[in-house]
């Protein structure tokens, strides 16, 4: 009995000491910041994050040229983070005319990029919001009446870039453009990837483009009908019976 | 009285010439005793805190607070300082007092150092909401962090700091020190019961059950020592580890055997237990009781209690330094110490403790951070099964030990106290104090190992061999 307790006393001192001695070389470690996660760990706002992942899933592209605004991706977003408008274009083929994605709704699931039967939606590595910004970098207000410009993607990025500058260093020319096509007290929201609507002229020409392609495609289809029925309608000529009148 | 309280005395004889005595009393203790504890160990408590967020990083492999500076505190120091300029010129004026190139660095590492922690923590604390449950007892709930306080602080007044840095000098100072800090069982059942909650009870009647149980092993621990040193004053107990010659530490009682080195390893424990931290926090283990007896407490009466907590550890690890290591003397060289003038002594004397106070207190995080928590029935075995017999066994020892001890040896007279001799062992007890436990552990020790196998009596009883 007295040697069961000896033995347990003793294993508990041991054992105890075996602990202290992993945690202490932890801390020796930790402290000359030769080892552990102090050695590797960046203090991230001050450092750049060199890596992330291969499949971080950052901020939501949509490679617009791709799209053809089938809404997989808004009836499989679980946020309904998506605004988008579609419109024929010349070749008769859906083209996104507005795409906006709600960052500050998106939760970054990914579902949409599965969902995606273009590839046309991916995500980036990119994660960082720049917080000055609170989010306004990515999502611009505008009028009603702004609603209908379009903005290409030069237009996007000369957006940001001038939205990134303060105000009063603008040159009044980049001020009267930022004045024309957003508005900070407007009621619609459009996301940094949203490319706008087409504008009235090129609406019509692309709507008589493809209604002159239609007519010329609906004349086509009737020619060769026409030339179809023309082949069929003088039926052949029925071979004279034989041994008729000689 | 010497020292501060002799500090005192002559305050009131001062003071008495114009407000009544009692008065005049109360405010020199307030000045003399109060004021300079309450400096003193605020500040080494609050920085307690940092180090052991950082010790406790580092050993998880953490950074641990890194960010908050003392840039704000010292930016609201000088908007205070220069309240009547308006408010650009004072910015300008810190701004270029922090380009300063040694203040910028050392702003810089008060940052690394998370330095201004505390002080964001206790404005934090002070900004909650006081709240007293409805179901609470509201006096006791009240009462309680206050009492913990008192608990905590009280023996820190008999603590020899230094030769002249005495606040108190009795001779029951060792008695004064475990009867003052039972008031902390006290504090810890009142919360508990008076906050009218499941889990505060719980966690108190937990405390209460481990804090009586290892005062236990720390009463035989301070008896052993108490009967070694036969005095109950730790001034005079420091006082008589005092060895001449060079190396000091030759004198210190943790070097007088086998028997009183397992009683600073029993005092250590149960003085871990005693401050109810891990792997003894029993009274407020956060995964079964939310926080146990401090679960309803907010704001700055949750503060008391934990810096009741931090004031204990600190005042732990300075009985353990007092009792066995020497107290304040230097560990090499304390007879040239002496020679000093008397402010730089006590001076150097008061870092020495502090700096061994600093040790134990990283023994204590070092052990938080290492071992998980006991279940309860453990707790009360280590104390009653391990610790109690253990102190017992040295305790007898050391008795014998006295009993054929041959002559004795001066120690050193501290402040008013002259220390009472030391036995100064011959050989046959040198050989029994020595030689004989020593070769009595490892036998046993080889037993043991040669019965069990090196396997644990648990492990073995859980396979069922060896029956």
């Amino acid at each position: 009995m007295i040697l069961a307790w000896v033995h347990d006393v003793v294993e508990g001192v041991r054992s105890c000491l075996t602990g202290m001695r992993t945690t202490g070389h932890y801390l020796l470690e930790n402290l000359r910041g030769s080892g552990g996660a102090t050695a590797i760990t960046r203090e991230y706002p001050e450092q750049p994050a060199e890596r992330v992942g291969a499949r971080q899933r950052g901020h939501l592209v949509n490679d617009a040229p791709r799209c053809i605004v089938c809404h997989a991706c808004d009836t499989a977003c679980p946020v309904d983070c998506f605004t988008m408008d579609g419109e024929r274009d010349a070749d008769n083929k859906m083209r996104a005319s507005r795409f906006d994605i709600d960052l500050s709704k998106c939760i970054y699931c990914g579902l949409c990029v599965r969902a995606c039967p273009t590839d046309s939606l991916s995500m980036t590595p990119a994660f960082e919001v720049d917080p000055r910004h609170d989010g306004s970098r990515f999502l611009f207000r505008r009028s009603s009446g702004q609603l209908g410009q379009r903005l290409d993607a030069p237009d996007v990025e000369r957006l940001q870039r001038l939205a990134d500058q303060p105000r009063e260093s603008l040159a009044a020319a980049d001020r009267a453009w930022l004045d024309q096509h957003i508005d900070p007290n407007g009621p619609h929201l459009i996301g940094m990837y949203g490319l706008g609507y087409f504008t009235p002229e090129q609406k019509q020409a692309a709507d008589a483009a493809r209604e002159a392609k239609k007519r010329a495609k609906e004349a086509a289809a009737a020619a060769a009908k026409a030339k179809a029925a023309a082949a069929a309608a003088p039926p052949p000529a029925p071979p004279p019976p034989a041994g008729g009148t000689p | 009285m010497t020292g501060l309280g002799h500090a005192v005395d002559t305050l009131a004889a001062w003071l008495a010439g114009g407000p009544p005595g009692w008065f005049a009393v109360t405010l020199a203790v307030l000045a003399v005793w109060v004021a300079p504890l309450l400096l003193l160990v605020f500040p080494v408590a609050a920085f307690g805190q940092i180090l052991e967020r950082k010790i406790a990083a580092a050993i998880q492999r953490r950074k641990g607070p890194n960010s908050a500076g003392l840039d704000g505190p010292l930016r609201l120091v000088f908007r205070a300082v220069l309240c009547l300029l308006p408010r650009e010129r004072q910015d300008r004026a810190f701004a270029a007092f922090c380009n300063l190139v040694p203040v910028r660095t050392a702003l810089l590492w008060s940052r690394r150092l998370g330095l201004g922690q505390f002080v964001a923590d206790g404005i934090k604390m002070l900004g909650k909401e006081d709240i007293v449950p409805r179901g609470a007892d509201g006096a006791v709930f009240r009462f309680a962090p206050y009492l913990a306080l008192v608990g905590a602080f009280l023996p820190w007044c008999v603590l020899p700091f230094a030769q002249h840095l005495v606040m108190l000098e009795t001779e029951v100072s060792a008695l004064f020190v475990l009867a003052t800090s039972g008031l902390v069982v006290v504090a810890l059942k009142m919360a508990g019961w008076g906050s009218g909650n499941k889990w505060s009870l719980l966690g108190g009647m937990r405390a209460v059950a481990q804090l009586v149980s290892y005062e236990v092993p720390i009463g035989l621990a301070v008896g052993g020592v108490v009967l070694w040193c036969g005095t109950m004053d730790l001034h005079a107990i420091v006082g008589q580890q005092y060895a001449p010659g060079v190396f000091t530490l030759l004198g210190w009682n943790v070097c007088q055997g086998p028997f009183l080195l397992l009683l600073l390893l029993v005092f250590f424990v149960a003085g871990l237990a005693e401050c109810q931290r891990s792997p003894f926090d029993m009274a407020e283990a956060e995964s079964e009781l939310v926080s146990g007896f401090n679960t309803e407490y907010s704001g700055l009466r949750w503060g008391m209690f934990a810096l009741a907590e931090y004031t204990e550890m600190l005042l732990i690890g300075a009985l353990v330094a007092t009792l066995f290591l020497g107290g304040y003397q230097s560990p090499i060289g304390e007879q040239w110490l002496l020679l000093l003038p008397t402010w730089l002594e006590t001076l150097l004397h008061a870092l020495i403790l502090g700096a061994k106070t600093l040790v134990v207190f990283l023994l204590m995080m070092w052990i938080r951070w290492t071992l998980p928590r006991f279940r309860v029935d453990q707790v009360m075995r280590l104390a009653w099964l391990v610790l109690v017999p253990l102190a017992l066994l040295s305790l007898l020892g050391i008795a014998v030990t006295l009993l054929v001890a041959g002559g004795t040896t001066e120690g050193m007279a501290y402040g008013r106290l002259a220390a009472r001799p030391r036995p100064d062992l011959s050989w046959l007890p040198w050989l029994l104090l020595w030689i004989v436990p020593v070769l009595a552990a490892v036998v046993l020790v080889r037993a043991a190992n040669a019965r069990y196998g090196g396997r644990h009596p648990a492990l073995r009883r859980l396979t069922g061999e060896g029956a």
